[in-house]
């Protein structure tokens, strides 16, 4: 194995400087124009996505200069073990990303901790850790798409756009691209052996190969059929999306002017003031609230899923919140190396609870002061102090999911599970600070599913309208429109509630669901594992309507039968041959899928045949 | 040495496709002997080592080597059996010492001297890179590691393809030199006759998968035989020729390649109309060119 390993490294040393060098200069570079620390989601993503192809390249490049029949039996026909072969080649490999990935980002880290004023916190070590594993992943993905066969080689790339999809956050999502590494580095280390185009041997290699197959086949042809459909529905001029969406459905609500969607909720109110407030609608009167935010950021995240920074250019400051301190850091805006202190809440400056994003000042109050949120506070940056005063607070430990907005006399507040009415007038005055909520409107409905959400002042109160439009308009949620009344006192009344028409067809909406219920379990179950408690709760699925349900009894038997069809022509033992019947009529297509690709076109059943005719 | 054959294959089948590269083989080569397996392109040859060597499943019928299953072999049984193939493939970028230090830690029954033996015959410096060497040099530095590793068996797949007369010799010097002192077995696999008659102690023809002939090479050239007739005109239909393998006509003499034909073909000719006839006794070359022409793929046209 060390034989090997010292070999590929020699063999691949000089091309892994060079890129190392490549990449260093690439991330000094990048880092004289931005902080790449406080780099958003998307770059992260890109980035990542750089890692995990360099990898893969490394992998389909060492591999493929192998995989040619004589390099293969030049190889492996050796009195070695395949095991221990592979392991000197993947260790090699993995090596080279640590020199060619992890150590310019350990460089650049270091660069910035000791000569810039920049923050840099305990979660960015885990950095260079994370951009290994990912390239690593990608370079195991390559290496299988060589060893395998071509019918099923790409099968890797699923467990890829799994750690892009995952929901998994800072330390969990590396325990996730760790268990993506064991799978991918024993899917390679099935499929090393002589005769590596056969199928595979025992039932924990054939799971191992057949779950990424089956998941694969699935995300395939689910994407082909909602995507060639949408496409056919573009050309045809019939998408929903696209010009032609339902009276009085979601995505008409999703488009609809602040007013126009205020008049159409309460059309169907059968209060007898409904008439004059509909009358009394202006185009300016109504405002948009927005939708909740869906995430927030939580403690020891790699990645920035909002701006944690905020310029103040009344001091030539840039502040950053530091995970690590709980606090605003500043350094100079201007020559962005001079450290500017602390910024923490109250005079003491005192560590925020949670993390603390920062929004520009709110329109119609304290317009010149930037906002923190934090949990169930909203906090006001005070210049004078240089400090962050509790502001608005939402009970019961709610956690604000939105900026504030001003209304009339009132102050909005979006919490996870409620809309929360604050006096302006009060607002306004310090010595009364934190401010407690006059009124609390519980949101009549799931609040991940809120697409948007609109307010007007009448003569009676405040008319608020929860439209729930979120959550994917492609997905089976349950649609509806509800507008509910605040009055002086903050008694809360139900003025209208109107369903909101599906665009999209159940059968499409649904096509997930019954193309495969097992895969779409796991799907989402990969997709959820380790996930931050989501703020906003669970949506309101709907369930999937009795056509979709024959539909995936329907397909699932027939798997099962075109399975028994197909495996008596394939050289499996009876236990493995029950095991893929029943696997395909639980599974379904995917499964009969991974089948026919797993195992090569039945040769034995046409020799035995011709020898059957000669026997004759 | 011991009754267990070195290779044994029982209706031996490999398919691509619609094709059979192996067609129900059954093949048994005994221990302590160079079996040379000559056959046209496409006869299987190279297929058959892959199954051989495990790295391709049989369609039916079963492989051994050593006396082990082929699909099931152990690392152990790995090292008793050297390979060389036609591509002499080794790692490019690797020092010829690299190399030669790996095979040298892989292989339990080292033999250095066999190694420097063989490797005396090429210019091969230790610190240059494999990928420098020339074909002759890297068919060379292959045969000198795999005769190192003392093997049992020795599979020899096309090793000379592409080698210079110089090298080719030095080649099958060091072969036979090293199997006198070593005794280890040898499947040798050429499409040159004249290495095939030089190193084989036994010949196995394939022809499309299938085995047509197994026996010394000696035996096979005097199964063979070339007859020259004056014949008046056409002489007798090709289609009625007993054991024809080939017929030309040169100088107006009608040649005739026949196999297992004794005395009574001469009989045959002259119920043809032979006015004269001659029996000349042929060179492995042209009895297997004979042999393998009869089947051989050949234009429409011609």
């Amino acid at each position: 194995m060390y034989d090997f390993f010292r070999a590929e490294l020699l063999r691949f040393r000089l091309p892994a400087l060079l890129i190392a060098l490549a990449h260093l200069l690439i991330l000094g570079f990048l880092s004289r124009l931005t902080d790449l620390a406080q780099a958003s989601l998307i770059v992260y993503r890109l980035i990542a996505i750089a890692y995990a192809a360099l990898g893969a390249l490394l992998g389909l490049y060492q591999m493929g200069t192998y995989r040619r029949p004589s390099s293969w039996l030049a190889l492996l026909h050796r009195p070695l073990p395949p095991g221990r072969i592979a392991g000197g080649l993947f260790l090699a490999g993995g090596v080279l990303l640590v020199v060619a990935v992890a150590i310019p980002i350990l460089g650049t880290l270091a660069w910035q901790a000791t000569t810039t004023a920049r923050v840099l916190d305990t979660r960015h070590a885990w950095l260079p850790l994370a951009a290994w594993l990912i390239s690593t992943c990608g370079y195991l993905v390559g290496a299988y798409g060589m060893l395998a066969s071509r019918r099923h080689a790409g099968s890797g790339l699923v467990l890829l756009l799994l750690l892009l999809t995952a929901r998994a956050a800072g330390a969990a999502a590396i325990v996730l691209q760790l268990m993506v590494l064991g799978w991918l580095a024993a899917m390679v280390a099935v499929s090393f052996r002589p005769d590596r185009l056969d199928g595979p041997r025992g039932p924990i290699a054939t799971v191992l190969l057949a779950l990424p197959l089956q998941m694969a086949t699935y995300v395939v042809a689910w994407m082909a059929l909602t995507l060639g459909v949408q496409m056919a529905w573009m050309a045809a001029g019939t998408s929903p999306t696209n010009g032609r969406a339902a009276d009085g459905g979601v995505v008409q609500a999703h488009q609809a002017t602040p007013r126009a969607l205020m008049s159409a909720g309460l059309q169907a109110s059968t209060l007898p003031q409904a008439k004059a407030w509909l009358d009394g609608l202006t185009e300016d009167g109504v405002i948009a609230i927005g939708a909740p935010y869906a995430e927030n950021p939580i403690r020891g995240q790699l990645s920035n899923i909002v701006p944690t920074q905020w310029a103040d250019t009344h001091t030539d400051t840039l502040w950053t919140f530091s995970y690590d301190r709980m606090r605003m850091v500043g350094r100079g805006l201007a020559d962005d190396h001079s450290a500017r202190g602390e910024l923490g809440v109250g005079r003491n400056q005192a560590p925020f609870p949670t993390i603390a994003v920062p929004h520009d000042p709110p329109a119609g109050i304290a317009s010149k002061y930037t906002i923190f949120i934090a949990g169930d506070t909203v906090y006001r940056h005070v210049a004078d102090e240089n400090a962050a005063e509790p502001w608005l607070r939402l009970p019961n430990g709610e956690a604000v999911q939105g900026p504030p907005r001003v209304e009339g006399s009132r102050v909005l507040l979006q919490g996870s599970r409620a809309m929360y009415v604050f006096d302006r007038a009060d607002a306004l005055v310090r010595a009364a600070w934190p401010q407690v909520p006059v009124a609390r409107i519980p949101v009549p409905g799931s609040v991940a599913d809120l697409g948007r959400v609109d307010a007007t002042t009448v003569d009676d109160g405040l008319l608020v309208s929860f439209a729930f439009s979120g959550g994917g308009m492609f997905y089976p949620l349950s649609r509806h429109q509800d507008i509910v009344l605040v009055d002086g006192h903050g008694v809360v009344t139900n003025v209208a509630t109107r369903t909101l028409a599906n665009d999209f067809p159940a059968w499409y909406q649904h096509a997930g669901w019954w193309m495969s219920p097992a895969m779409d379990w796991l799907d989402s179950f990969a997709k959820r594992l380790f996930e931050p408690t989501p703020p906003l709760g669970a949506s309101d699925g709907l369930p999937p309507p009795p056509g979709s349900v024959v539909m995936a009894i329907l397909l699932c038997v027939l798997a099962a039968i075109l399975a028994g069809w197909r495996i008596q022509r394939l050289e499996i033992d009876p236990r493995a041959r029950a095991s893929w019947i029943i696997a395909c009529a639980a599974i379904g297509l995917p499964a009969l899928a991974s089948l026919w690709l797993l195992y090569p076109t039945a040769e034995r059943e046409k020799t035995a045949a011709a020898l059957q005719a000669a026997l004759a | 040495m011991t009754d267990i054959p070195v290779i044994e294959t029982r209706q031996l089948a490999v398919r691509y496709g619609d094709r059979l590269a192996i067609d129900h083989l059954d093949l048994r080569l005994d221990p302590g002997s160079v079996h040379a397996i000559v056959g046209a392109n496409g006869a299987g040859k190279s297929t058959l080592f892959r199954v051989l060597l495990g790295f391709q499943k049989p369609s039916v019928g079963s492989a051994s080597i050593l006396g082990c299953d082929s699909q099931a072999l152990s690392p152990i049984d790995r090292g008793r059996i050297g390979f060389v193939n036609e591509e002499h493939t080794l790692p490019p970028w690797m020092a010829v010492q690299a190399v030669l230090h790996m095979q040298r830690r892989h292989y339990a029954r080292w033999n250095q001297a066999a190694y420097d033996e063989v490797s005396g015959h090429y210019n091969i410096a230790p610190k240059q890179k494999v990928g420098q060497l020339s074909r002759g040099e890297r068919a060379g530095l292959n045969l000198a590691l795999a005769l190192a590793q003392s093997p049992e068996l020795l599979i020899l797949d096309e090793p000379t393809l592409g080698l210079d007369v110089v090298a080719k010799r030095a080649f099958l010097e060091s072969m036979l030199y090293s199997r006198e002192q070593e005794g280890c077995t040898v499947v040798y696999c050429s499409h040159q006759m004249d290495e095939v008659e030089r190193v084989a102690d036994n010949l196995v023809i394939m022809e499309r998968g299938a085995l047509r002939h197994v026996s010394p090479p000696e035996e096979f050239c005097a199964r063979v035989a070339c007859w020259i007739a004056e014949m008046p005109f056409r002489g007798p239909d090709p289609a009625v020729i007993p054991g024809l393998l080939r017929t030309n006509r040169i100088d107006g003499l009608h040649h005739y390649l026949v196999f297992d034909q004794g005395e009574g073909f001469a009989a045959f000719l002259r119920e043809h109309g032979a006015r004269s006839i001659e029996r000349m006794p042929v060179g492995l070359d042209s009895a297997i060119n004979g042999f393998l022409s009869r089947h051989h793929a050949m234009p429409k046209a011609a």
